[in-house]
């Protein structure tokens, strides 16, 4: 395969801010510690479960040219934003006394200030440092103080074989309340690579409900970052019902006092793809708490693992803190791995974790059969109440209709 | 003719569990079973229910004319054949109402029939759990999720009454009740007593025969039927035991 500097090379025309001096000497560092060939790569933990074809593949390739735009609501209630091929955007219903958004490629000065800022945040993350290499696209997004807003993003894909890097900025304002809904439905064998980073400021709160539904080889790297100052809470549901591989990095540091974080996830893995997940939450000042809840659903030969990690400062006393996984093997050829950490640094703490892997309960299958519901449906009835407990939080609705409407969808084609 | 057994012989892993059992029930009646712990009463529940972990070494069942080894746990409950539970499960984030519409859908559905909508349904449900004594709130609980275990066993009994069974095994449902819960068991029972509806009640007590006057009462001892009769079997049985039929 290609080194890394050449695919820089030969694709500088579409990488943000090559020209600026910052972005060259900072990409230039991070390219000369990242060797694609490494045994590093195996041995990282941001990469060493995931599809190493992923990382065989890039194909850095962009056209504008076909450009459509769909918005998928008509609701008024939400305001609407397609991503298209990660490069240009379509929105209805934004209002600009509410929300501030442009894309990177106008605000190039405010993404060397938040790369600076943000540095040390992933340093030894490849998925993150190829995305900060590469990176073509992404926008800025700022939610004015004492504003509520729901949002809509869809991000499309749809040129084959391309890969988009893209670094989205969420800025919400005081006592502000962000409901984004981001949807990726793929269809095309392309690559995304997306990173969001998430800052909450004083009182503020968003439910970030993410719904996966790619299919074709249309691979994704999708990681967020939420910073909470105090009395913030970030919700997070992942909802990955895709017919592909993908993982998912998400983690929250909770700097401000009594600030919150809660990060979930519902995956359904098949075939022969792999699904690597991670959260990682830090507790770094007095009174947060948070959730790490990851549940999914394992069948023919699919792979996924699932790392958490809470970390407790010597500030975070007061903690409150759980993890927990589970997940049903409906194949004796899937595999799970579950890696669960505290690291704990603070002596006042409640904290606890939780995991479990193993085949659906035959009994219960029995039971239900024995009431005249046959297999297949005995097994969804199962499935959807092994997960219900994380969409019934939500409680939302409108929301948990959509994530019905995938899971039936998924369920009716997989099992 | 409801369900002929005829020389049934069962083993789980190497061991023989039911051998050579016949048992015949018509239309209408209602028997029950008696026998020491360890004699095949559940086994023979199972074998009927349909569970797979059983090999039928040798024999036949009919259920209304149909071998009923040509059909699998649900179409054998969608033929009309129910199962309650001695160790009911608990189902958590199964909702009792919509798990009970789906039941009655699928044998409605497997006959041609057209499905009950979710408003008919919960009305009829209500309906039938209050004449049973069940609180409208329980059916909004998940399917014996914190249930206790009497009221483990009234919902075998609430979803018997829903489903209106031609052969209703009660395996041991009068096990563990108090005398108020034993009640609605055999409410239940009279309740969905007919012409074309029978009933195979395996128990441990005369109690519960004695409010249910059976047709047959037999005795089952290592596997096979030893003895046949009327309710005095079971007077029998509570005066000195099984030994005598070992």
């Amino acid at each position: 395969m290609e080194s890394l500097q050449k695919i820089y090379g030969s694709n500088i025309e579409h990488i943000l801010g090559a020209n600026l001096d910052y972005l060259q000497n900072f990409r230039q560092d991070l390219i000369k510690n990242f060797n694609l060939d490494s045994k590093q790569i195996q041995n990282n933990e941001s990469t060493k479960h995931i599809d190493r074809n992923v990382l065989n593949n890039l194909n850095f390739k962009m056209d504008s040219s076909s450009l459509n735009y769909q918005h998928l609501t008509n609701e008024r209630l939400y305001s609407s934003i397609v991503v298209k091929n990660g490069l240009d955007y379509s929105f209805i219903n934004l209002d600009k006394k509410k929300v501030i958004i442009n894309p990177l490629s106008s605000v190039l000065d405010l993404l060397i200030n938040k790369l600076e800022k943000n540095k040390n945040l992933f340093k030894d993350d490849y998925i993150v440092n190829l995305n900060s290499i590469l990176l073509n696209s992404g926008f800025d997004f700022t939610l004015n103080e004492h504003t509520n807003l729901k949002t809509i993003v869809l991000h499309e894909n749809n040129q084959l074989n391309s890969t988009i890097f893209a670094k989205n900025f969420f800025n919400i304002k005081k006592n502000s309340k962000l409901l984004l809904i981001e949807k990726f439905l793929n269809k095309t064998s392309s690559n995304s690579n997306i990173i969001n980073y998430f800052e909450l400021e004083e009182g503020s709160e968003a439910l970030h409900l993410v719904i996966q539904n790619n299919i074709n080889e249309s691979n994704l790297q999708f990681t967020t970052h939420a910073t909470c100052h105090q009395n913030s809470i970030f919700n997070q549901l992942i909802f990955n019902c895709s017919d592909t591989s993908l993982s998912n990095h998400h983690y929250a540091d909770l700097i401000g006092e009594h600030s919150e974080a809660n990060l979930k996830g519902i995956f359904f893995v098949g075939k022969k793809y792999i699904n690597d997940n991670k959260t990682n939450i830090n507790h770094l000042n007095y009174g947060c708490s948070s959730n790490q809840t990851y549940k999914g659903i394992l069948t023919d030969n699919a792979k996924a693992s699932y790392l958490s990690k809470t970390f407790v400062d010597k500030q975070g006393q007061k903690t409150d803190a759980y993890q927990l996984s589970k997940v049903i093997l409906l194949s004796e050829d899937a595999y799970f791995h579950s890696k669960p950490e505290l690291k704990i640094y603070a002596d006042d703490v409640k904290c606890s974790h939780g995991s479990t892997i193993g085949p659906i309960d035959e009994q219960l299958i029995y039971y239900i059969r024995s009431r005249g519901i046959n297999k297949k449906e005995a097994t969804n009835i199962l499935i959807k109440s092994f997960i219900n407990d994380i969409i019934e939080k939500l409680n939302i609705d409108s929301i948990q209709e959509q994530i019905e409407v995938y899971l039936d969808n998924y369920l009716n084609q997989n099992n | 003719m409801l369900l002929s057994i005829k020389n049934l012989s069962v083993s789980i892993e190497d061991k023989k569990i039911l051998n050579n059992l016949s048992l015949e029930i018509n239309e209408g009646e209602v028997h029950a079973i008696m026998g020491p712990n360890g004699s095949g009463k559940s086994t023979l529940s199972n074998v009927l229910a349909g569970k797979e972990e059983y090999n039928v070494t040798s024999g036949e069942i009919r259920f209304k004319g149909k071998n009923l080894f040509d059909l699998n746990i649900e179409k054998r409950a969608q033929e009309g054949l129910f199962l309650a539970f001695q160790y009911p499960v608990a189902v958590p984030g199964v909702n009792i109402t919509p798990f009970l519409q789906a039941a009655v859908n699928s044998k409605l559905k497997a006959h041609g029939k057209e499905e009950v909508d979710a408003l008919t349904f919960a009305k009829n449900l209500k309906e039938t759990a209050n004449q049973l004594g069940f609180s409208s709130d329980m059916l909004k609980r998940s399917v014996n999720e914190g249930f206790s275990g009497g009221e483990k066993k009234r919902f075998e009994i609430l979803q018997m009454s829903i489903l209106k069974p031609h052969l209703s095994i009660l395996d041991e449902t009068d096990s563990g009740l108090d005398i108020d819960a034993l009640k609605i068991v055999t409410e239940g029972i009279h309740r969905l007593r007919n012409k074309t509806s029978s009933f195979l009640i395996i128990t441990h007590y005369q109690r519960l025969l004695d409010q249910i006057a059976p047709d047959h009462v037999h005795v089952m001892t290592n596997g096979k039927i030893v003895k046949s009769g009327s309710i005095s079997i079971a007077e029998q049985i509570e005066l000195s035991g099984y030994k005598k039929f070992g």
